[in-house]
């Protein structure tokens, strides 16, 4: 029932995020038509283009129609390409899966395992040391830490391609080594802040389970190590589930930057290119996209979340 | 000659490709192209089949200038595109008639082209085996990809790394094309610079010597829509230079000065088609401006806002109360220039934003419009250019130098002479580095 009833509260959010998404694009000044028409047209052409997309229509009426269009996953026409905009979107986010697969999984294994580090070893040299170089990673900009991958291993040192995806076109690609090297700069500029923000967020939660009275008592009762390490984290995962799973929907905005410095042809340079061109069409659906998939990830952390404390289900 | 399909190039592909961007009612007819094709060539009224490679183009207005619109009434093969069945799918897998066929394209990803061995000029069939276009839009990663081998071309370098570029044995390369960067004056009636006094002091006082060094040497300086060596660039008894001094003294002439200084609103981008470098460049010349008592403030919008304000003119509110609008102008295609300087080009039926109007010039426009023979054509332009620089319209500050940067194992390239759209790499050559 609280299965139901929290992926039932999850629809008002989405269509929520539908209407966001139809009046942002709407509210900015200009012609929409603009970029289509590159300067002057006779009145006879913009007429015929403003009906063709229906920007004679009022305005609830054209998110009405947009969203029934949407619902049967018709996003429109692009402005900049001519081409529908669901297929170009859906390729935009098969290359942008292909960084995420490996970011995803690093950064939630190197939070979790670090924070763990650190936190069992906060009075030792290692766990100071780590908690200054975890605050460090937080303050790295992935735009800047990207240019300076690309100046350290393709200028100084060249060791690894700068640009574009290689093999990895394909995701058999994706499995070579070759297709490997593609990745790894634009991976390590994704991940080093969201390791960083994890790891002291994990480091915080055992924190406060260790210094609670139950892994005292455990001790008491002559439990291993290694047992009470494992009923702290039980204890300390399902506060974080939220933070991991925000952190994981922020890497997708974090995309934007990455797949500009690396010429990766994914959702974040899908979505500057159609905000440069103000493509309409391609701008609301690449939102609506984004902000699904930032809905599901946090329903699916509550659901986690829920399924490990029952205390949460509220 | 032929399509890249094998089927003709003739009247009948030519008659079609003009209903594709003019006719509405014809099934091949594209909107979005269409808009922009009659943007540039809006006179075209009808067109009719007059033999086998002969076909006759009628205009609404006299229109001397048609040929040099061409350009943009790009043929497509009818044979393709029935076989594909629609605009979408052409896209992916067009046919035209130029030296390189496109085999491949993915979106956005890249595109892969290869000689066309069927192309009319056999002299210019190309000679790489394969050229493969992929969009970088961080200027350093272009820059990197180059230097580290991983490209073999560059178009936009970036002023800042040209040193680098230069450093690892790559070559730069430049031509400033017809291709002007400045700013348009609002010329009605309540604008400051409806006085010309106003608007001869803007250029003045600005040091188009300086621009090109913050530019690394990637720019012109431009006093006129064509660089002073070209033909067309004219003669006008307006000799611009910079010179703070005399600005001071014609904008003291006409009421401003240290007690009362020019406060005036820019309507500029961040970025976009042609635009060089905006935010260097603008802040450049705000600091020249701000030497003899203008003070301008920027209003920044996006690339597809300014353009659209363009044709709606400086009263309208597009143009957010703005007295100047930065642009940048391909000017190989006269029609242009003609149509932001001559008064019948008042928004919206031209692009004369900011309302300029002079008899002289006026009397030019329908001259080089209804003069049809070469020469006289060209001489009457001639004359246009160099009276819109005494009239000073426009404050002209940058020829762009078109930067493009090759590795050292390229050779062949030659440079075109006609804005961004036409490059032919038809005789470049990849060697090995040795």
């Amino acid at each position: 029932m609280y299965v139901i009833l929290r992926i039932a509260a999850a629809v008002p959010t989405l269509l929520g995020v539908t209407l966001f998404a139809f009046l942002l694009i709407h509210m900015a000044p200009g012609d929409p038509l603009a970029t289509l028409t590159q300067g002057y047209a006779s009145q006879e052409v913009l007429a015929h283009l403003r009906s063709f997309y229906g920007f004679d229509l009022p305005l609830p009426v054209q998110y009405l129609h947009w969203l029934g269009h949407v619902v049967v996953g018709d996003l429109g026409e692009s402005f900049s390409s001519g081409r529908s905009v669901a297929p170009e979107l859906v390729s935009a986010l098969n290359e942008s899966l292909k960084i995420l697969a490996l970011a995803v999984p690093i950064t939630v294994i190197a939070g979790w395992w670090l924070g763990d580090l650190a936190a069992w070893r906060a009075n030792k040299p290692l766990g100071r040391g780590l908690t200054v170089v975890l605050g460090s990673f937080v303050s790295v900009p992935s735009y800047w830490l990207g240019l300076v991958l690309v100046a350290l291993f393709g200028v100084i040192l060249n060791w690894l391609p700068v640009m574009g995806m290689g093999p990895t076109t394909t995701w058999a690609g994706w499995l070579t080594l070759k297709g490997l090297g593609y990745l790894v700069l634009p991976v390590a500029a994704l991940v080093i802040a969201p390791i960083g923000i994890l790891a002291r967020s994990t480091k915080t939660a055992i924190e406060t389970v260790i210094e609670s009275d139950f892994p005292e008592a455990l001790r008491a009762r002559g439990m291993p190590p290694r047992y009470i390490r494992a009923r702290v984290a039980r204890n300390a995962l399902p506060g974080l589930f939220s933070i991991y799973g925000l952190q994981i929907s922020y890497m997708f905005s974090g995309l934007v930057l990455v797949e500009a410095i690396f010429a990766w042809p994914g959702l974040g340079t899908y979505l500057t290119l159609a905000i440069t061109a103000r493509d309409i069409p391609s701008i609301q659906a690449g939102i609506l996209l984004s902000a699904v998939v930032f809905v599901l990830l946090n329903l699916t952390a509550d659901l986690l979340q829920g399924s490990l404390d029952r205390r949460t289900r509220r | 000659m032929k399509f890249h399909d094998g089927s003709d190039f003739n009247a009948d592909s030519v008659v079609w490709n003009m209903g594709k961007y003019y006719d509405k009612n014809a099934k091949q007819f594209m909107a979005q192209e269409a808009a922009i094709v009659q943007s540039k060539a809006p006179d075209v009224s009808g067109w009719e089949k007059r033999g086998p490679f002969t076909v006759a183009i009628e205009t609404s207005n006299p229109s001397s200038l048609l040929p040099y619109s061409f350009g943009v009434i790009s043929m497509a093969s009818p044979a393709r595109f029935a076989e594909v069945g629609s605009s979408e799918a052409f896209a992916l897998k067009p046919s035209g008639t130029g030296p390189f066929r496109l085999d491949f394209v993915d979106p956005q990803q890249r595109a892969e082209l290869s000689p066309f061995t069927g192309y009319w000029d056999k002299n210019r069939v190309p000679r790489v085996q394969k050229m493969i276009y992929t969009p970088i839009f961080e200027a350093n990663t272009r820059t990197t990809a180059l230097v580290s081998g991983q490209v073999d071309w560059i178009e936009a370098v970036a002023p800042d790394t040209v040193d680098l570029i230069k450093a690892r044995g790559a070559k730069l390369v430049t031509n400033p094309y017809p291709q002007v960067w400045g700013y348009m004056f609002n010329c009605e009636e309540g604008s400051p610079y409806a006085d010309i006094r106003v608007r001869k002091a803007f250029n003045l006082a600005v040091d188009r010597d300086g621009m090109t060094k913050v530019l690394n040497g990637l720019s012109v300086p431009a006093t006129g829509l064509y660089p002073t060596d070209h033909p067309w660039h004219g003669k006008p008894t307006f000799d611009i230079k910079y010179d703070p001094a005399q600005a001071k003294e014609l904008l003291a002439q006409a009421g401003y000065g240290p007690d009362k200084r020019l406060r005036t609103k820019v309507l500029a981008v961040a970025g976009g088609s042609g635009m060089m470098q905006p935010p260097v460049m603008n802040a450049f010349v705000q600091s020249n401006l701000k030497e003899v008592g203008i003070d301008l403030d920027f209003v920044i919008t996006d690339f597809a806002g300014l353009w659209g304000a363009r044709p709606l003119g400086a009263d309208a509110p597009q143009s957010h109360g703005c007295d100047i609008f930065n642009f940048s102008l391909a000017s190989h295609d006269p029609s242009e220039a003609l149509w932001q300087n001559g008064s019948k080009f008042f928004p919206p039926r031209g692009l004369n934003w900011g309302y300029a109007k002079s008899d002289r010039v006026d009397a030019l426009v329908d001259q080089v419009l209804t003069s049809f023979d070469a020469d006289e054509q060209s001489r009457l332009y001639t004359e246009f250019n160099g009276a819109i620089i005494d009239e000073a319209f426009s404050a002209y500050v940058a020829h762009d130098a078109f930067p493009r940067a090759f590795g050292a194992n390229v050779s062949g390239y030659v440079e075109g002479y006609n804005g961004i759209r036409v490059q032919d790499p038809s005789f470049i050559t990849i060697g090995s580095l040795g």
